[in-house]
């Protein structure tokens, strides 16, 4: 393992919207040194609001910035480049010479026009760990196919199964892209040689959703569980509490969960007809009307006191009220020149000894260019 | 042969139970000698469906069969204070060790006001992970994926205006936490010259609460995202074809203007005030009403292949099964066909990233049920077989 820790890994990153801006955060929150590069004429497509209650901010490089960006995209520094310049190349070709880590999420053939193939970055850097997350892989049919999360979501089947939501895969490919750079960077270590991943958000995210999958595959069945339902589960749902849109999720796992339903909700004759439909319903109605008269912090509450495994369907607003949040110091707030001080989740992985934190507040397009260029390549280098 | 990965010599032990399978099987697809200690009856999830078609009992479970692929297994009951002294044997050759303490599955050993596991070697990395967190007032709550997933504020937003909220079906949060917990042993043993060994927590409730920009989007203006789809500007979303349904994504004025070009480009649409997102909000009732007969004439294979040469985002809105189908994954090799003495040769989805030079491997299928206790306790810990077999009487292993 290298004797420099985390502190002196050196991360180049391309990474845009959701799944490229949160790798790059994550790596410069534990430690890494990463550089976001984006080109002056084309910043990253994330600075543009999109929500339309909030006003339109303009940081003094000209281009936009808001508050989805700077939750996405902190403690990172920002490099000016305009890949399609001669010197701008070249000098992203010595920034690359001396990095460790390359991510980018561009569409399949963006690297390749600016001259940037697979034996020119190993020419420019052999011992480079190049992480590239791309929809749906740099081969095969679909390889220069546009996709976004919610695309993906549909691929894969869940818009049908579930909801036509999106981003969890931005997030998987997040995962999977810190677990190739540091399996890359251990396999440099070993033997001293570089490495190119290809990572395909359908297949990272298929990976995840195998349970999905695996009736199909292996029985040849095409069932799969309803809203709501977990496989395994003598009864699981959300049933509405008192008032409007509150609601309780409750998930029984075994038949001793069940017998302890039935006592809580008054149920005795219920208790040895586990599996049966008819008692499944009247636990369901047992729960519904006991549910509609307590909120569902009160329900949940109780649930719990009688042994279950019950949870508040919470809302953004109870998210940022929590007290679990607050009293574990998971909301920091964070000082943005551009969009004053706000609050943001903390970065997630709590490390008793390394220290893992928000660097620095998201950066304005090129406000690191002439920093980075002395810090990387020597003070003698003009930018 | 099957070369040295990348985590060669390293030893992982995985008390992560059914919330940290997935990680730690990376873990072992990495190269790691990854030894899963399950309860002497079995872990929970070897009874999750989908089963094999016509087999019972402990490895019946498809779910299983995936998650703990690429691991040695031997039982344990970890939770007893008997246990110590053989976790303390495991520990003392394992690099990294991966928990997740709950009620019906406890760990002997775990001081969790100190974070401290009183059995883990000293220059190990010891990763935590539970559904609230080791401290606060909501610690000691008892959960599941679902009932998480509810607490975590992103399932409110999921479902239909006027029905009930809707979860992400089976565990994939899970293994989002279980994933980041692999990110924190790697970058952990990667850190481990310069920090040492060192105690690391991870809450699903936390990685939930960071998704989504929930909680900076509500400080910042106090808005709550409900299940009211996002004020989507047509064409964007779900669309009707011949044989199927589509789904487009349109944000920018390119997008829009491939959409036009790929409906034949009819006058209607040729405004060029159309190219903006908010426009085409406004005039939303408009569009959908020139958009969606021209797509409904068309096959939903016909819009995906020439919306994409016209730089549209857009994808078929597939049945599990028509994702399992697709040319893209086969074309790739995705699919893995693995053998299994119990559930015979099974097909699961393959490696979530390929890499050249390969850093992931298929190195071996799930253990059965106390496989290598023998091995394990008697081959590498020197034990004698007697008192394995008064272990097994006494129900500790």
């Amino acid at each position: 393992m290298s004797e420099k820790g985390l502190a002196g890994l050196k991360v180049i990153s391309f990474g845009t919207a959701i799944a490229g801006n949160v790798t790059a955060m994550t790596l410069a929150e534990l430690g890494a040194d990463v550089i976001k590069v984006e080109a002056p004429g084309r910043p990253d497509p994330l600075r543009v609001r999109i929500y339309p209650d909030l006003p339109r901010v303009v940081e003094p490089s000209g281009a936009e910035t808001n508050i989805m960006f700077a939750g996405y995209s902190r403690s990172v520094r920002d490099v000016a480049l305009d890949m399609k310049d001669p010197g701008d190349l070249d000098r992203f070709g010595r920034l690359l010479a001396v990095a460790d880590v390359l991510v980018d999420n561009f569409a399949t053939g963006v690297l390749d026009r600016w001259g940037l193939d697979a034996g020119r970055l190993r020419h420019l850097n052999p011992a480079l760990v190049h992480v590239s997350v791309s929809g749906y892989g740099r081969t095969g049919p679909r390889a220069h196919h546009l996709a976004y999360g919610s695309n993906i979501n549909a691929f894969l089947g869940l818009s049908r199964v579930w909801a036509p939501h999106g981003t969890q895969f931005d997030y998987t490919a997040v995962g999977h892209a810190l677990i190739a750079v540091f399996a890359g960077l251990a396999h440099r270590d070993r033997t001293g040689g570089g490495v190119a991943v290809d990572l395909a958000q359908t297949e990272a995210g298929g990976a995840l959703m195998a349970p999905l999958y695996l009736d199909y595959l292996v029985n040849g069945g095409a069932g799969w569980p309803g809203p709501n339902e977990v496989p395994g589960s003598p009864l699981s749902g959300v049933f509405a509490c008192r008032g409007h849109d509150e609601w309780l999720a409750v998930e029984l796992e075994d038949d001793e969960d069940w017998r302890l339903a039935c006592a809580l909700l008054g149920e005795p004759a219920l208790a040895e007809r586990w599996g049966e439909p008819a008692a499944v319903a009247g636990l369901r109605a047992a729960f519904a009307s006991w549910c509609a008269t307590r909120t569902p912090h009160q329900a949940m509450f109780a649930a719990q006191r009688a042994g279950l495994a019950a949870g508040a369907v919470h809302d953004s607003e109870d998210l940022y009220l929590d007290a679990q949040h607050r009293s574990r110091g998971f909301v920091v707030e964070v000082d943005h020149p551009d969009l004053g001080p706000l609050e943001y989740p903390a970065p997630i992985h709590r490390f008793g000894r390394t220290d893992v934190r928000v660097r620095r507040p998201s950066p304005r397009v090129g406000e690191h260019t002439a920093e980075v260029l002395r810090d990387w390549l020597g003070p003698h280098v003009a930018p | 042969m099957i070369g040295p990965g990348p985590l060669d010599g390293v030893r992982v032990l995985d008390l992560g139970g059914e919330m940290g399978g997935y990680g730690t099987r990376l873990l072992g697809e990495l190269g790691a000698d990854v030894i899963k200690i399950e309860p002497p009856a079995g872990d929970r999830q070897r009874r999750r469906p989908p089963l094999r078609a016509g087999i019972e009992g402990p490895e019946a479970s498809l779910v299983f069969a995936y998650y703990q692929a690429g691991k040695r297994g031997i039982t344990l009951d970890a939770g007893r204070d008997e246990a110590v002294p053989l976790l303390t044997e495991l520990a003392a050759g394992a690099d990294a060790v991966v928990l997740a303490p709950s009620k019906r599955t406890p760990v002997a050993g775990l001081d969790r006001a100190a974070r401290a596991l009183s059995w883990a070697s000293t220059t190990a990395v010891v990763v935590c992970l539970t559904p609230y967190g080791l401290d606060g007032p909501l610690r000691d709550l008892r959960a599941t994926h679902f009932t998480s997933y509810a607490m975590g504020g992103l399932m409110k937003r999921m479902g239909t205006p006027d029905g009930e909220p809707v979860a992400v079906p089976y565990q994939q949060m899970h293994d989002q936490l279980a994933m980041q917990a692999a990110v924190a042993v790697l970058a952990g043993l990667r850190d481990r010259p310069v920090a040492g060994g060192q105690f690391v927590e991870l809450s699903l409730h936390e990685l939930l609460g960071a998704q989504d920009d929930q909680l900076d989007r509500y400080a910042a203006s106090f808005e709550i995202a409900g299940r009211t789809p996002a004020r989507q500007a047509p064409p964007t979303g779900v669309w009707q074809c011949l044989d199927g349904e589509v789904e487009l994504l349109v944000h920018n004025p390119p997008h829009w203007r491939g959409v036009v070009r790929l409906l034949g480009s009819p006058p209607e649409l040729a405004d060029p005030a159309l190219d903006d997102r908010g426009e085409r909000l406004a005039r939303g009732t408009e569009i959908a009403a020139l958009v969606g007969p021209r797509l409904l004439a068309m096959r939903v294979d016909e819009v995906v292949e020439r919306g994409q040469k016209l730089g549209i985002p857009c994808a078929a809105v597939n049945s599990p099964a028509g994702f399992v189908e697709d040319p893209q994954p086969r074309a790739r090799g995705y699919w893995r066909r693995a053998a299994h003495p119990v559930l015979g040769t099974i097909r699961t989805p393959g490696d979530p990233f390929r890499s050249a030079p390969a850093l992931l491997t298929h190195r071996r299928r799930a253990p059965l049920l106390g496989e290598h206790n023998t091995v394990v306790y008697c081959g590498e810990l020197g034990h004698e077989p007697a008192e394995l077999a008064a272990w097994r009487e006494d129900g500790l292993v």
